[in-house]
């Protein structure tokens, strides 16, 4: 088929992470190299070691050839994470994090934690905080009604995985519910809105 | 099954074909130039068509209906990279440098081709679910490209053949159709408006009275909520809030 059965319900992790390589990212170039005229826009000219700010994908690659160091979003932070990981258990919500905190920390580990200050202790304390993070959402799950959940602050990456178990217990829950109004779901405009 | 025939198979990735005309859709003036070796050059320029239609690729994942066609977009998108591809062509590679150079505009390039190819992909397979349907509803049909029309149209032709001729001819007259209906069921498949979906708000939006609750949700930027497509469907087709 046109689109392979287990994309359609979702992304793929590798998905998910493609996404995260178009976020912008700091680098510190190490070689001299004119600027890159790409699709998306001007990127350059690099000149060490004056900062500049690319596209994840292109800061994975220059530091695959050495030609940058990558700099930590600031929330790669041992202090930082620790902050938030005591937020995280003491609260009942979902603390803020970036969008796509876990995509982008997984790639950066995985390709320059050499410019990732306590790299190795970054990793535990965002695994601490996924798994802390995760039993909340399984939580969250007996909140679910087949109306509406509200998920703040929650990641791409996390949404993606709950998203199968959740689409089907919410569709479940929605077949159990007694009809509401009669007509035609194909025509019915969307819910009334007022501003406020 | 005979659906084999007609979907792109996985290995012909490099060969696209969006549309019978290159139109020139895109407004943005874009000059290159990789041989350029001064630094005060000012060809600065952002290009956003690829962030809009990366969001309208994931709309088209996550949402149960085919939206609008993004001719604009894929068009604008094609004719950059027929461009950059020729200059790109005429551009040395002998030294190490610039043959670096060329990686790096080959791989935006391949990341720019991913996401036309999912996005066409992924309508195909709606297309493939709902195809009559499709066809029928002007609404479904003027949101297809026109080949888009043709597939699904030869698409539709195929299957009925298929089926009239393994099994339907042998049945009595009345039970040859393909699109019979009874009371409040159809042979027509179509999406399911009300499947869960998550969105997230881009703009203030406010008080939100849901349709199938007596609720009222305030929706504010940033907020992430799982709900009923059909809900948000007119504000993601306004892009205040993204599928996610």
């Amino acid at each position: 088929m046109a689109l392979p059965k287990n994309l359609r319900n979702g992304f793929a992790p590798t998905e998910v992470e493609f996404l995260a390589e178009s976020d912008m990212i700091t680098i510190v170039p190490l070689h001299k190299m004119d600027a890159l005229q790409l699709i998306n826009g001007t990127y350059g000219p690099f000149r060490p070691p004056l900062k500049q700010e690319v596209p994840l994908w292109l800061a994975m690659t220059l530091k695959q050839k050495h030609k940058c160091q990558i700099q930590a979003p600031d929330w790669m932070d041992v202090d930082f994470l620790k902050t938030k990981l005591d937020e995280e258990t003491a609260n009942p919500e979902f603390s803020p994090m970036p969008f796509r905190f876990m995509e982008i920390a997984h790639l950066l580990l995985g390709c320059a934690s050499d410019d990732i200050p306590q790299a190795e202790t970054v990793r535990t304390l965002l695994k601490d905080l996924r798994e802390a993070r995760q039993s909340k959402a399984r939580k969250g799950l007996q909140g679910l009604d087949p109306h509406y959940l509200q998920v703040d602050n929650m990641g791409l990456m996390e949404i993606n995985e709950i998203r199968p178990f959740f689409s089907k217990a919410f569709n479940e829950l929605r077949m159990l519910e007694p009809e509401r109004t009669v007509g035609d779901s194909q025509t019915t405009a969307s819910g009334m809105m007022s501003m406020s | 099954m005979l659906a084999g025939s007609l979907s792109p198979s996985p290995d012909d990735d490099d060969h696209m074909d969006t549309g019978p005309t290159i139109g020139t859709a895109t407004d943005s003036t874009f000059t290159f130039s990789l041989n350029d070796d001064n630094d005060e050059d000012d060809t600065t320029y952002f290009n956003d068509d690829i962030r809009s239609l990366t969001q309208w690729w994931i709309n088209e994942r996550c949402a149960p209906e085919l939206l609008m066609y993004q001719a604009d977009l894929v068009e604008s998108l094609m004719e950059m990279m027929e461009a950059q591809a020729g200059i790109i062509e005429s551009k040395s590679s002998d030294t190490p440098d610039s043959a670096f150079l060329v990686v790096l505009y080959q791989q935006e390039m391949e990341r720019i081709k991913f996401i036309i190819r999912s996005y066409l992909r992924t309508r195909l397979a709606k297309i493939q679910r709902h195809t009559l349907h499709i066809l029928r509803e002007a609404e479904y049909r003027s949101r297809l490209s026109i080949d888009e029309i043709m597939f699904a149209e030869k698409y539709q032709e195929l299957l009925a053949h298929h089926f009239q001729k393994f099994a339907l001819e042998e049945l009595p007259d009345y039970l040859q159709r393909l699109d019979d209906t009874t009371e409040n069921l159809t042979m027509v498949s179509r999406p399911d408006l009300e499947d869960a979906v998550f969105c997230r708000i881009k703009e203030q939006i406010g008080v939100f009275q849901l349709e199938s609750s007596d609720e009222a949700i305030e929706m504010r930027p940033n907020n992430i909520y799982f709900l009923r497509y059909n809900a948000i469907r007119r504000l993601m087709e306004d892009g205040k809030v993204d599928l996610v």
